[in-house]
Formats: structure tokens, sequence, C-alpha cells
């Protein structure tokens, strides 16, 4: 009898349990619908994976809702270098620029998207930049002329940056069907060439394979120079 | 001159300003070792009186950078350097020296122009004391970089070199200062960087001023120079070193390539032509490979 009772316990406790997991997982599992995602790959002539790629995703009628108030983002400086090289945001993004390095920078830029300058500073400048105009933006430093950045600001909310495996996840997309495109510093010709489309409509992951062309890296060399052929 | 009491003040304020504590927020270390093909290091005309020889260099600098704004920049550095020869050891120097730069940019961007003024000074022991002396080099320079690709500048540069030898002429007439030498330079190079790690450079530069040449006795070198001493450095009793008023003209090409964002390997060709009166010609070539490294 009390081994009876302690079996229907245990049954208890496990139903109870089951229960609660099923009641948790049931709020979950239309979010998960609704939800979508576009993974691209993108690799150079080489067929090597690209880092620091920009894909974003539009929807084919244009139709997007940009955040209000999009969130602050950093590009920080350290040890001479814009980090991230690469920083993509969406349209009205206010940005700062601290600087982590114990020497000043003067950041400056001359794109159409975005002209600006923080004269000569060390810290964290007192306020943001907003980058208010859809396009790439440029950033170079007056005293280290070899440190070179990029702020892509994006006229959709969806967009990602590829890592080292040449890979970036777009999620939490709508499903319909979107125009995704890509961009890279180095790439050769426009964005607008490398046009893709993806429909969600019916599928919750899309993929794609984007090919570029890349320059090579032309800046000014950080590396020392020497060649001291002598003073006899 | 300096007095030695200017030296002093000077070197201890270098050493002050590199060694303080803002000091070390932006300062670097420069190392390059170097090995070095010299074919005519007599700078003589007569193939009897040419002497080559292979050395070996080592060159260290610390500097720190003054950002006084955004478009002025104030470099100082401290330097030494250290040759020594495979053959000729009394050419064997020990330098120390300083520089002081100063480089203004007119504008924003990495391809705006900039002027650089720069003074430079330094202390040299051979093995043998007769060439022992201290050089004074002073230059203004133009440039700008043109595109992502190419960079071109243009200068000029004079350089004075005090020699401490100071014997008793063994020429009735003539000096025996032969390393007491002035000169005045312009010279010109551009820079073409075919990817973000070559950078290939020519210089050329015409000098106006004293050379010395090391050769045996003759009319004409005898005749063009006004200093003659004897120059123990080749292990020749018929040499004899001379200066000479000379128009050098030298072309210098290099190829840079960066290993990585601290060193690079460096391969420089320098060839030298002076003319001198009498139809007196010398050309003399250097060859040099280093590695440079700058820390941090």
């Amino acid at each position: 009898m009390i081994k009876d009772r302690f079996v229907m316990h245990r049954l208890f406790m496990i139903g109870r349990a089951a229960f609660a997991a099923a009641l948790l997982a049931l709020p979950c599992s239309p979010a998960r619908a609704q939800s979508s995602e576009i993974v691209v790959s993108v690799t150079d002539q080489s067929g090597l994976p690209v880092t620091d790629a920009v894909v974003v995703a539009m929807p084919t009628d244009g139709k997007v809702t940009l955040p209000a108030k999009p969130r602050e983002e950093i590009v920080d400086q350290i040890d001479k270098e814009f980090s991230p090289r690469v920083k993509p945001v969406v349209v009205g993004t206010p940005i700062r620029f601290p600087n982590h390095d114990n020497v000043r920078h003067h950041v400056y830029s001359f794109s159409g998207a975005k002209r600006f300058e923080l004269p000569l500073y060390a810290g964290v400048p007192a306020q943001p930049v907003v980058f208010d105009k859809a396009g790439v933006v440029v950033l170079g430093c007056n005293i280290h002329d070899w440190m070179v950045g990029y702020i892509y600001v994006s006229d959709s909310p969806y967009f990602a940056k590829t890592g080292h495996d040449g890979k970036a996840v777009i999620s939490g997309l709508p499903a319909q069907a979107f125009v995704v495109r890509t961009w890279h510093p180095l790439m050769d010709g426009g964005e607008e060439a490398t046009r893709k489309s993806v429909d969600l409509s019916r599928t919750r992951r899309g993929e794609l394979a984007v090919a570029l062309k890349l320059n090579p890296e032309v800046k000014v060399r950080r590396a020392p120079v020497g060649g001291h052929a002598g003073h006899y | 001159m300096l007095s030695t009491y200017s030296k002093r003040a000077i070197a201890i304020a270098l050493g002050s300003l590199l060694l303080s504590n803002e000091a070390r927020s932006d300062s670097w270390i420069d190392v390059e070792p170097a090995a070095l093909a010299y074919d005519n290091l007599t700078r003589a005309q007569a193939p009897e009186d040419r002497r080559s020889d292979r050395a070996m260099a080592l060159q260290v600098s610390a500097g720190r950078a003054f950002v006084l704004s955004g478009n002025d920049t104030v470099d100082l550095a401290l330097d030494g350097r250290g040759e020594a020869y495979r053959r000729y050891r009394g050419l064997d120097v020990v330098m120390v020296g300083g520089s002081a730069s100063y480089r203004h940019k007119f504008g924003l961007g990495a391809d705006v122009p900039w002027v650089m003024a720069s003074v430079r000074g330094a202390r040299e022991d051979y093995r043998d004391a007769i060439r022992d002396s201290n050089r004074r080099t002073m230059t203004v320079e133009f440039g700008q970089r043109l595109t992502p690709r190419w960079e071109a500048a243009v200068g000029v540069v004079r350089d004075r070199r005090y020699g401490d030898y100071d014997p008793t002429p063994e020429v009735p007439g003539y000096s025996a200062r032969v390393f007491d030498l002035q000169g005045d330079s312009v010279q010109a190079r551009v820079g073409y960087a075919p990817t973000d790690r070559l950078l290939l450079a020519l210089q050329f530069a015409v000098r106006r001023g004293d050379i010395e040449s090391t050769a045996q006795q003759g009319y004409a070198i005898y005749v063009a120079s006004d200093a003659i001493a004897e120059d123990p450095a080749f292990n020749d009793p018929a040499l004899y070193a001379y200066r000479l008023r000379a128009t050098s003209y030298t072309s210098t090409a290099s190829a840079s390539y960066a290993l990585t964002g601290n060193a690079s390997v460096n391969l420089t060709y320098v060839e030298n032509r002076a003319r001198a009166a009498y139809s007196l010609a010398y050309t003399d070539r250097t060859l040099a490979l280093s590695l440079a490294y700058r820390y941090p």
C-alpha cells in the first residue's frame, strides 16, 4: 500500500513537471514560427571566406519600420586602429568613438553619408555622432594615417556582418520576400550588383552564397621602412 | 658648433622627454640590423685605388611623438648605430645621435600635402681616429600622397661634418682636416605601393659640396683638393685622403616588404656619382639588406 502510494506520488511529480515544461514551451512555438533567418556565405575570387562583409536584407516591397531611437553603438580605437574595422548600423544610430589608446586621435570622415570631425581628443567624446543618412562612411585619423575604418549605415533594420567563417546570419525576419545585397570595403563594383532574392513566406530559413571580387588593400603602411645604407 | 654645455643640456632634455611617464605613451623603439656591401669605399677613380668591403650594422633608436594639434607633430629621437667591416676594420664605427623633426599637414586626410623640417646631430667614433667627427644635418621636405598608391616628396638638405682630427699639415699650403665636410643638396623621391605590404621607392639627390676621396698621389687630385692627410684605414701607406669640391648625383632604389605591422625587410641600392674639377669622377655603390622592427 505504501509502495503504491509512493509510485503514485512519483507519477504525479513527473506529470506535473511535464505539464510545466509544456506550458513553458507553448509561448515559444508561435514566436519561432514567425521569425525567419537568412544565412549568407560570402567568398572571394579564390573561394576563401570573406570577413567583415555586410549583408543587408530589404523587403521587396521596400517597407521597413526603422527603430525610433536606435541603440547607441561604439567604434573604439585600440592600438591605433579602429575596432571594429567595419561597423554596420541602421540609419539614425548614434555612435561614440572612445579612444582607449594612450595617444590622442583626430577622427574624421569626408564621406557623403556623414562628414564629421572629432578634433584631437583622448578618452570618450562628450557627444556621439548620429549617422542619419544611409551609405558608407570611411573613417580616418589625421595623426595616424594608416588608421582606416568603415561604418555601413543601413536603410534596413535587417543586416549582419560576416565573421571569420565568411558567414552572416540575419535573424528575426518576417515571413516575406527580401532582396539581399552585400558590401565589403575592398569589393570590386557596387553592392547593387550583388542583389539576390530570397522568399521567406514559405520557409523559415533562406541560404545564399555570394562571391565577391576583392581588390588588394592599399592604405598608408604602418610597418616601419628601413633601408639605412650606411653612413660612411 | 655647440658648446659642451649646450650638448649636455640638449641630451638631458631629450632624455627627460623620452623617459617621462607621458613620453612612454607614444614612444617607439626601432631596431634595424643590416648587411651591407660597398664596392668603392675609397671613392677612388683609378681601379687600383678602389677598395670594396662588406659590413654588418645595427641601428637602434628610441623616439617619442608629441602631437601638438591635429595637423602638427614633433618627433624626438635618440639613436645609436654600430658598423663593423669585414676587411677594413679601421672603418668600424660607433655612432650616437639625436634628432628632432616637426611635421605639419595642410589639412585633414592622408592625401593632403605636408612639410617637415628636421635637425639631426651625431657623434661618430671610428676605430681609426682620423675619421672621428660630429655630424649635423638639417632637412626640409615637402610631400604629398598623390593617390592611394603613389606618394612624392622634394626637399633640401644641408649637411655638415666636423672632424676631430687636426694633424700638422703634411703638404705645405694644404689643410689636413679632410673630414671637415659640408654640402647642400636638393632631392626628390617617389614611392609606389603595389600592395599593402610592398613599398617601392626611388630617390634622386644632387649635392654640391665637399667629398672625401682616398687614392694614391696624383697630379689631378692634388690640384683639385684643398686638404690632404694620410689615411691608415685601408692598410696601404700609398693611400692618402683628399678633400675635394664636387657635385654628387645620388640615386637610391629601395624595396620594403612589411612582414607584420611592426616589421619589414628592406633592400636598398645606392649609386653615388661624384664629379670634381680636372675631370675627376667617382662612382660608388652600396647594397643593403636590413630587417626593421618597431616596438610597440
